[in-house]
């Protein structure tokens, strides 16, 4: 089932790569947000997030730290990696093996060909209600976020791949020439 | 940018009215003395209802500020709440920002807030580039047109040790 099959990705499953489609929507539906870019990660704790349209923004997990570079705010926000990622969907996806400690897992059965896993985090001022990964045979596919004020997000991931070799720099980050650094580095 | 900012007359930007109705996505960052936010924005600002949403980014909401009537609520992500009867007591609370919402409307629009003495500067285009108003220094670019209107894309405002940029992805009027 789904939570088994969470358990054998995040085992097996050592670095992934692939890319994304990003669609927030407001608590009435309506779309607030469409975003696109790659995504690569490498357990546990390091992962390259990188929005390319319409905006360019990047997340790096470094696995000590998370930085932020928005380059149209130029800025670099830095923070620790622990507590945030835990809860963090990314945590889902780049966290150690102990999902358990941090998710309240359960089968969210399977529809046109996909097997939905929810997650809901155990902490009380986590920032989701809700995270559903969704699996086609042992590849991520989907994953389905809802926090605390009716948003929802939905990622769509294509290209997938499980275990792909990853340049080590891909999860080291260095705040470009002009950009504030802001937060606890 | 062309040329340096011009002074404006303030009569020439007297009489002009600000965007007051419309659904804003952007991007924000907010910086005081001793916290940080940076984040998506989702500002909904209809007749009778008034809607500020802060979230990191992966849609994960962190701040709200709901107007209902002349109640405001600010919510955060752990549930907590806290309501005031004025704008500028409800964002000195939660965020140590004298900060009146219905004074950011105006700036919004790269219009100095009525009743308040300001100056002004314009770019090479005609457009305000920058305005100090307030102890706040704020300073636009990446004009857009929307509508029949030439609005800001980009706002950086300081005042004191306080600074937020908001960078506008998207900006409709019902």
């Amino acid at each position: 089932d789904a939570i088994q099959r969470l358990h054998d990705f995040a085992g097996a499953t050592r670095t992934l790569s692939g890319t994304f489609n990003q669609v927030v929507r407001d608590r009435n539906g309506r779309k607030t947000q469409e975003t696109s870019g790659e995504l690569y990660f490498s357990r546990p704790g390091k992962f390259r997030w990188v929005y390319r349209k319409p905006y360019e923004q990047l997340i790096v997990g470094d696995g000590v730290k998370i930085w932020i570079y928005d380059a149209d705010l130029e800025q670099v926000t830095v923070k620790k990696l622990d507590r945030s990622i835990g809860e963090s969907p990314a945590a889902l996806l780049a966290g150690s093996n102990d999902l358990d400690k941090y998710f309240v897992l359960s089968d969210g059965g399977s529809q046109d060909g996909i097997d939905w896993l929810e997650a809901t985090p155990k902490g009380k001022e986590g920032t989701f209600e809700r995270v559903r990964l969704g699996f086609r045979a042992n590849t991520l596919v989907a994953m389905e976020l809802r926090d605390n004020f009716g948003q929802r997000t939905d990622l769509t991931f294509s290209g997938m791949k499980n275990n792909p070799p990853l340049a080590a720099e891909l999860f080291r980050f260095k705040p470009p020439k002009g950009a504030d650094v802001l937060g606890d580095d | 940018c062309a040329g340096l900012p011009v002074a404006v007359a303030p009569e020439t930007l007297a009489g002009r009215t600000p965007v007051e109705h419309f659904e804003l996505d952007g991007r924000l960052a907010v910086q005081t003395a001793d916290q940080h936010l940076s984040g998506s924005l989702t500002w909904r600002r209809l007749a009778g209802e008034e809607t500020l949403l802060m979230s990191g980014p992966l849609g994960q909401g962190a701040v709200e500020i709901r107007r209902q009537g002349g109640r405001l609520t600010l919510k955060g992500a752990d549930g907590e709440e806290i309501s005031e009867d004025s704008d500028e007591r409800l964002m000195e609370r939660a965020l140590g920002l004298r900060l009146p919402l219905d004074g950011l409307v105006w700036w919004l629009s790269a219009l100095p807030r009525p009743g308040q003495p300001f100056r002004a500067a314009a770019d090479a285009d005609g457009h305000v580039a920058r305005l100090d108003q307030d102890g706040w220094h704020i300073e636009y670019s990446r004009y857009q047109l929307r509508g029949d209107r030439w609005l800001p894309g980009r706002l950086f405002a300081s005042r004191g040790e306080i600074e937020f940029r908001l960078v506008v992805d998207n900006w409709v009027t019902p």
